[in-house]
């Protein structure tokens, strides 16, 4: 400053220190807000590869199907150690499967568990999250996952009993038919629950791990097989390793696969929708932060224009007036920043959610430097910038206008009208800038909330609509019943609605071709037993005949087929006629199946019978609850959505988070805005104190610029959020494939507009306490 | 309004006499002080503005009060108008006594008695010259046609019809002045003040000014105006002379 304007900007800093601190708190919740976001959406994104570096069970080489135990005997022992000196290779462990599982309810559960053997550097280990690892020695601990101790009710400290099958059951343990266990039973103490990948997903398994010392003390009376070796690789060098550990292993027929191969392919795909809805959380929240931000820096700048003449008068050059303007503001910028990496570092205990914080080893307190301090410098420069733009602006002489025309509009009451003049102009220097910076404010936050509303609302339509997920039934038998036939029968004579097998030609994908592509299918049809379950179609009609097909919508546009296309099926090749274009859940997705009938199930398995893939059953309307428990007792379990589908619950609590974090933000701007105006704008209200307003209408005109600044940002947020939640929703249902729902939830949309009104109305009354209170005399003498 | 009405036309005379008459009751008298005092309390010691002044202005009567700086004219002032409540004394408008009376029925005094002008005019910058002498009478309780019908009278009787829709900062200081005088007379108050009115003037400015008054005192209207100012306050009929917060001389005899 070539002008020491320093007395100034410490007068500045007395005199308006209040409006500094409120640009503080907007920066900090705002940005705190949006680098808690992004750090949400990188720890959900590497949550996952944190825990598979964590266990460090990141390949397998197994025993191929094709070869007998005998083939495989001593070749584990034979090559873990070169395992272990494959590059890359951290450590490496023996894995033995027996058949052994858990008594529940005086039954066995599922005869399978591993147990970890010899082991070489840093062996693969489980994340216990409740209790502690098993003494390996002894033959009485086990650990157990969340999913076992679910399904058996027990916790850890608890004994239970290790059913088995007998040395000679090899057959029994293979098949996994149900046959009674010979083998020992010995009681074991749970010292440990572990999480695997497995639990992770929607769709766990009972795991049981055993102890070295229960495979060297049983181990020859109960069937298994150390057949497996487990290598721990950091996930960078996976795929060299793991090529090499084929080579090493493909003497002993043993196949290699490695973590990416499996669970957490699925995983990611559930934790990329938690990541993109954090995104979008981040870029709304991102976008309103500035909105406010920007809008209370243009409030602040406004709000010293009536010192510029004062300040050009002694010499200030208009460079001189923007340092000084931008001296004051640093240090509110520059607490911000660092209170915005504060609150994120504060926030980042509510991320991940869903399936990612589930992923997550550690969901505690997280400071990600990369995310936070950069975050912190963007936010700086982006909110310097902001200042040193609407400084340079303020210091511009501009010509006086009034905002009578729309005052006009409001002009019923006095309060009405000043409250307009002071939503219209907080800071009374007659620009447009800073009411439209506060009414953007408020609109992008309503329209933030809306979009929630929306998105929320068609989540739970789709979720719970049959026919947006494709699937006409109730429940599902998803483990093989023990006396099937029983099953069938008992089923069949309860007041249902419809029952049906799901058929498939066993493990066989199809090339399905059509005009414009080829794409990989699992031909099905339902055998019906009672009533009839099918597809829902959307154009066209059924299958019928022995040629025709109904084709999943996305299947459909991928291989550019339509009512009447030929398609054709590989192996086969097998014509086959669509009929129909529609949705049915095939387990994964609601859009991509190929629906024949029996017959054409016949033609393309050219004899070989199809397998029995999946029963389902819909209830009736009028189902009682004795029908339903009678269903469970005979093992038949709510149906579970489409796992592409079921994804979306993996949106979880984020949009409510950004919807709390909208609404923050649209009181935060809103309640300074009043405060702005009330101290920039009270000699405005001790003059019409001193043409009669009532100390009450003081307090009520600040209540109308809150009731009108929220209603304004109601009008113009609602409908971009209604349009923003329909655009998010229906990328979001078109990329899992199920039928977008049109779910506008009006009700709750007016009660967000009535809501908002009424909250900045209360914001208004409490803040006007002060206009209420304000002494016209004093104020028009120190004016 | 006619268009052949006069500024002299648009003053509250109801229950006025005649300029420089002696009023026959007490309920003549537009402004009754007595006794009054008020101490104001500064961060370094007690600023006493008041210390028992009294003062009479009679309805119809134009009285300049004039006073060197820091003699009590402005507190005085606020005090009549309500603004501001004496620590002792008694202060009645139009027969009416002030004493306690809180913020909202002081509030509503001021709507049916008083008109006020300030030094620095302090209009509502925001709103056109038209609403800001709307916005008093609809304060008032007036319907905003009758309201605005009346400003658009009072603002041609002074000078500035023209300007009605325009913002006040587009308009000079003896325009603005007027507009501050216009809106005063809104209400058809009993008594306006008018505080240092030539005060941010020029010579000429401050000339139409006081020309306004005049008028409007020919009308009938009652006017305090305080200044510090020998030529401004001879253009009142009579001049109060105050000094270390009491009246000197109230320029009866």
């Amino acid at each position: 400053m070539a002008v020491n304007l320093w007395p100034w900007v410490r007068g500045e800093w007395r005199r308006g220190w209040t409006s500094l601190l409120g640009i503080v708190v907007l920066i900090t919740i705002g940005g705190g807000i949006t680098i808690a976001a992004v750090g949400g959406a990188r720890r959900a994104d590497t949550a996952l590869d944190r825990r598979i570096e964590y266990e460090g069970w990141t390949a397998n080489a197994t025993i191929g199907s094709l070869v007998t135990l005998e083939e495989m005997d001593g070749a584990v022992d034979r090559l873990l150690p070169l395992i272990a000196e494959v590059p890359g290779v951290r450590g490496a462990a023996a894995l033995t499967w027996a058949g052994v599982g858990i008594e529940i309810d005086g039954d066995p559960g599922n005869l399978f568990s591993g147990a970890l053997g010899t082991s070489i550097g840093e062996s693969p280990t489980e994340t216990i999250v409740i209790g502690r690892a098993a003494d390996q020695a002894n033959p009485h601990e086990v650990t157990i996952n969340e999913e076992a101790a679910a399904q058996a009710g027990v916790r850890v400290g608890d004994t239970i009993v290790l059913r088995s099958y007998a040395s000679d059951q090899v057959d029994e343990f293979y098949e996994g038919n149900g046959a009674p266990d010979n083998g020992p039973r010995v009681e074991a103490e749970v010292v440990g629950i572990f999480r695997t990948l497995e639990d992770i997903t929607t769709q766990p398994e009972a795991r049981l791990t055993l102890t070295s010392g229960y495979i060297e003390r049983y181990g020859d009376r109960v069937v298994s097989c150390t057949c497996g070796i487990v290598a721990n690789i950091p996930l960078d060098e996976l795929d060299q390793a793991a090529a090499e550990i084929a080579d090493v292993v493909s003497e002993a027929q043993m196949v290699v696969g490695t973590i990416t191969d499996e669970q957490s392919t699925i995983l990611d795909q559930a934790v990329g929708v938690e990541v993109g809805a954090l995104l979008v959380a981040a870029l709304v929240a991102g976008v309103a932060s500035i909105v406010v931000m920007l809008q209370a820096l243009a409030r602040q700048s406004a709000g010293r224009r009536s010192d510029e003449a004062s300040l050009a008068a002694i010499g200030a050059t208009r460079a001189d007036r923007v340092a000084a303007s931008m001296a004051v503001l640093a240090p509110a910028l520059a607490l911000g920043a660092i209170g915005a990496g504060v609150v994120a570092v504060g926030l980042s205990p509510l991320f991940p959610r869903g399936i990612a914080r589930r992923a997550e080893v550690d969901p505690g307190w997280r400071f990600d430097a990369p995310v936070v301090l950069g975050g912190a410098m963007v936010l700086l420069a982006v909110a310097a910038a902001g200042a040193l733009w609407f400084t340079w602006r303020s210091a511009r002489r501009v010509a006086p206008t009034t905002i009578t025309p729309i005052l006009k509009l409001l002009a019923a009451r006095p309060t009405t009208t000043l409250g307009g003049s002071l939503a219209l102009d907080p800071t009374g220097d007659g620009r447009r800038v800073t009411a439209a910076g506060v009414i953007a404010a408020v609109a992008f936050a309503i329209a933030g909330i809306t979009g929630v509303a929306v998105i929320e609302q068609s989540v739970d339509d789709t979720l719970s609509s049959p026919e947006a997920v494709g699937q006409p039934w109730d429940l599902e038998l998803q483990a093989a019943p023990a006396d099937p036939e029983a099953v069938v029968a008992a089923t069949a004579e309860e007041p249902i609605d419809a029952f049906a097998f799901d058929l498939r030609i066993g493990g066989t994908d199809f090339e399905i071709t059509g005009e414009d592509g080829t794409w990989l299918v699992q031909p099905m049809t339902f055998d019906n037993v009672v009533g009839t379950i099918g597809p829902y179609i959307t154009d066209g009609g059924g299958s019928i005949d022995e040629g025709d097909v109904v084709l999943g919508e996305a299947l459909a546009r991928r291989v550019g087929a339509d009512v009447g296309s030929e398609i054709t099926f590989t192996p086969g090749p097998t014509k086959f006629t669509v009929t129909g274009i529609g949705r049915l859940s095939d387990g994964d997705r609601a859009d991509e199946f190929a629906y024949v009938t029996a017959d054409g199930m016949e033609r393309l398995g050219r004899g070989q019978q199809p397998d029995l893939n999946s029963a389902m059953v819909r209830l009736g309307a009028d189902t009682g609850a004795d029908v339903t428990e009678r269903l469970a007792d005979l093992g038949w379990k709510p149906a579970l959505l489409p796992a592409k589908v079921a994804t979306l619950e993996q949106i979880g609590t984020v949009p409510r988070l950004l919807a709390v974090g909208l609404a923050v933000l649209g009181v935060g701007a809103v309640v300074h805005t009043l405060l702005v105006a009330l101290a920039r704008r009270r000699r405005d209200l001790a003059v019409v104190r001193a043409l009669g307003f009532v100390p009450g209408q003081a307090r009520a005109a600040i209540g109308w610029q809150g009731v009108l600044t929220a209603a304004a940002g109601a009008i113009v947020g609602i409908p971009v959020g209604v349009v923003i939640g329909r655009v998010i929703w229906k990328q979001v249902v078109g990329g899992v494939g199920a039928l977008d729902i049109v779910s506008v939830p009006w009700l709750l949309l007016v009660l967000i507009a009535v809501g908002a009104v009424a909250f900045c109305a209360v914001c208004g009354w409490v803040v006007g306490r002060r206009a209420a209170r304000l002494r016209p005399s004093a104020v028009l003498r120190s004016e | 309004m006619t268009e052949t009405a006069d500024i002299t036309d648009i003053a509250d005379t109801s229950e006025t006499t005649e300029p420089g008459a002696t009023p026959s009751t007490a309920t003549d008298l537009a402004v009754e002080i007595t006794a009054v005092y008020r101490t104001f309390e500064q961060d370094t010691a007690p600023v006493r503005a008041l210390r028992g002044a009294d003062l009479a202005v009679k309805r119809g009567e134009f009285v300049a009060v004039m006073g060197p700086s820091g003699c009590g004219k402005s507190t005085m002032l606020n005090l009549v108008a309500g603004l501001d409540i004496p620590d002792e004394g008694e202060v009645i408008i139009a027969g009416e006594s002030l004493a306690g009376k809180d913020e909202n029925a002081l509030a509503i005094m001021r709507r049916q008695h008083i008109g006020i002008v300030f030094q620095f005019f302090n209009l509502l910058e925001g709103m056109t010259v038209l609403e800001n002498v709307v916005m008093p009478a609809v304060i008032a309780g007036r319907k905003r046609k009758v309201a605005e019908s009346r400003a658009r009278d009072l603002l041609d009787l002074l000078g500035i019809g023209d300007k009605a829709k325009q913002a006040p900062g587009v308009l000079s200081g003896g325009q603005r002045q007027r507009l501050a005088i216009a809106r005063a007379l809104a209400n058809e108050p009993t008594i306006v003040l008018a505080d240092e009115p030539t005060g941010a003037l020029d010579s000429e400015g401050g000339e139409e000014v006081l020309e306004l008054f005049r008028r409007l005192h020919q009308g009938g209207q009652t006017i305090l105006l305080v200044t510090h100012d020998q030529p401004v306050a001879d253009a009142a009929e009579r001049i109060v002379r105050m000094k270390d917060g009491r009246v000197d001389d109230d320029g009866l005899d």
